[in-house]
């Protein structure tokens, strides 16, 4: 075949700018599947191969996401062949066997009072060594937050940054907007950036009443509860009790009977602060008067007890 | 391209290493009595020591294989570890290891080679090995990108290019290779992986660069040494390379 002598030139692909950015595209896992998996779906191998792979795939996800083990217990929990665990020892030993002070990825600051405080991110604890000491820093933000943690190792390095974050957060973040302070915006807005508030809600529940007419009970099948005040906020509904509200108490109950009990209601289970206990029918007239005149009644007839009135 | 020999203010390194796995005659194990004696001898640059607990965890294996059971499996891990008086500076010793770690400030290769080849003096001198099964140089470099979206390109000179896609950015980049080292046997491991960063406005990178004798090295000093500095030049023209001017720009603010 001829070759024409004006045949084009073979042109050289142009180089395309490759945006990155850090902002997070993918929505957080539900809580089941974080309290299964404990992480950011992208993160680690466990979830990426829990969520992402069948088990016709699971071999060829596993391999491709091996370079980015981080340890073997990383592996810990799934069946896996022994050639597999060998190439990814040796790919370990490649990348090193004894950081001094590697950092650390966190997906939760731990608490003294409560659950801890979930992130929206996993992030990087750096930690650094000093004479007789080790110091745990989020070293992009340590300029700002003013804080790091100090310990003999990097799990007490770390307990004490998550005590001084905790501090900042009790005294600049979790107080009444008017004794907010300027200078402090910035720190308080990072920190509502770096933690999901959403799920601390969800994660540290306040106690709240529940107040109910048991309706039907029939054998087999949930019983069916006229809500006053019902789980999750519910009000004025009539609804089958939730598997995870039902509580033995129950069963002294009769139908007709009016209930109320205290709990906390995570999104999993609920804690009861008081199992339920028959009380009267709040909306009877005459049980409500008879409930408004047992609270006790203190008058205002003092000076200086409030309410005043000006003179 | 900064000068080879640049201090920055504020340098990305969060650690470098040096490791190596020592192989012993036949029939001969790992004397862990020797450890009190290489204290010794190093401890008045190392005075504080800490012993370290090695963990085992559960792995399943798959079909045709016992059932599971907690065991260690894995490389050797260090179970001694001496430190420095101002605590930057690690020796590390486990079975037939030995390992020299500094933490950041760093104040070059020229301060840092001289503490990993005395050790290894010294641990030669006392385990006497028969070689050096493999030796590895690991540099760990954080670097924060004070910009929630950027042309990957105007920092680093180590991407992909990703299939064009309408406008939208790449996150969670991750990537990993292998190059041929300066010697053959001798490989460089680069990994670049982004992390969400602390910072709501920024981004965060890991980079880690390791170098490895795969085919061992006889435990020979005058070898070793070589092998170290031509390890760490190569580790610190892909460290050059990996990075744009403007990119040292932000490490010396």
């Amino acid at each position: 075949m001829p070759v024409s002598a004006k045949q084009p030139r073979l042109r050289k692909p142009s180089r395309r700018s490759t945006r990155v950015t850090g902002r997070k595209f993918a929505s957080d896992a539900p809580m089941p599947i974080h309290l299964v998996y404990r992480l950011e779906p992208h993160q680690r191998i466990r979830p990426l191969v829990a969520m992402m792979a069948s088990e016709v795939n699971l071999a060829h996800s596993l391999d491709l996401a091996s370079p980015f083990v981080l340890k073997l217990s990383d592996l810990s929990g799934l069946t896996l062949k022994a050639d597999f665990i060998t190439g990814v020892s040796k790919r370990l030993q490649d990348r090193g066997v004894a950081h001094a002070a590697g950092p650390l990825p966190i997906h939760r600051l731990h608490s003294t009072e409560n659950n801890g405080y979930p992130l929206r991110r996993t992030l990087l604890v750096v930690f650094n060594g000093e004479a007789g000491r080790i110091t745990a820093e989020l070293k992009e933000v340590s300029d700002i937050l003013n804080i790091r943690g100090v310990g003999w190792d990097e799990k007490s390095a770390l307990n004490d940054l998550e005590l001084r974050f905790e501090r900042l957060i009790q005294t600049k973040v979790r107080i009444p907007p008017h004794a907010q302070r300027v200078e402090d915006t910035l720190l308080v807005s990072i920190i509502n950036r770096l933690i999901d508030w959403n799920r601390f809600r969800e994660e540290n529940p306040l106690p709240t009443p529940l107040w109910g007419k048991l309706l039907r009970r029939r054998n087999g099948q949930p019983i069916q509860v006229q809500w006053l005040l019902g789980p999750h906020g519910k009000r004025h509904k009539t609804t089958a009790l939730p598997a995870t509200h039902d509580h033995p108490t129950f069963l002294a109950l009769n139908e007709g009977q009016w209930f109320k009990a205290v709990v906390k209601e995570y999104p999993d289970r609920v804690e009861w602060i008081e199992p339920p206990y028959h009380v009267p029918d709040p909306e009877d007239p005459q049980e409500r008067k008879r409930a408004w005149e047992a609270i006790p009644t203190i008058p205002a007839d003092q000076p200086d007890v409030w309410p005043l009135r000006e003179e | 391209m900064p000068p080879k020999h640049k201090q920055f203010k504020k340098p990305p390194l969060i650690e470098v290493f040096c490791e190596f796995f020592f192989e012993t005659a036949a029939g001969v194990e790992w004397d862990s009595f020797i450890v009190p004696t290489f204290y010794r001898k190093v401890r008045k640059d190392f005075p504080t020591r800490q012993r370290m607990s090695t963990v085992g965890f559960q792995l399943m294996m798959g079909v045709g294989v016992p059932p599971p059971q907690m065991q260690s499996v894995g490389p050797p891990t260090p179970r001694h570890r001496f430190i420095s008086e101002n605590g930057k500076t690690l020796v590390q010793l486990g079975d037939n290891l030995l390992v020299v770690n500094q933490l950041p400030p760093y104040y070059g290769w020229e301060r840092f080679e001289p503490t990993v080849m005395q050790c290894f003096r010294l641990y030669t001198q006392l385990w006497k090995p028969e070689k050096v099964a493999r030796a590895a140089v690991h540099y760990i470099d954080k670097v924060d990108i004070p910009s929630l979206d950027v042309g990957i390109e105007e920092y680093f000179n180590l991407y992909p290019t990703l299939p064009e896609h309408p406008g939208t950015p790449a996150t969670n980049l991750a990537l990993t290779y292998e190059v041929q080292g300066a010697v053959a046997g001798d490989i460089l491991v680069g990994t670049m992986r982004q992390h969400p960063s602390a910072n709501p406005e920024g981004m965060t990178f890991l980079f880690q660069s390791d170098y490895v004798a795969t085919g061992g090295l006889p435990s020979d000093e005058k070898a070793v040494q070589s092998w170290l500095n031509k390890a760490h030049d190569f580790v610190f023209d892909v460290f050059l390379s990996t990075f744009t001017d403007k990119c040292y720009k932000l490490w010396e603010q």
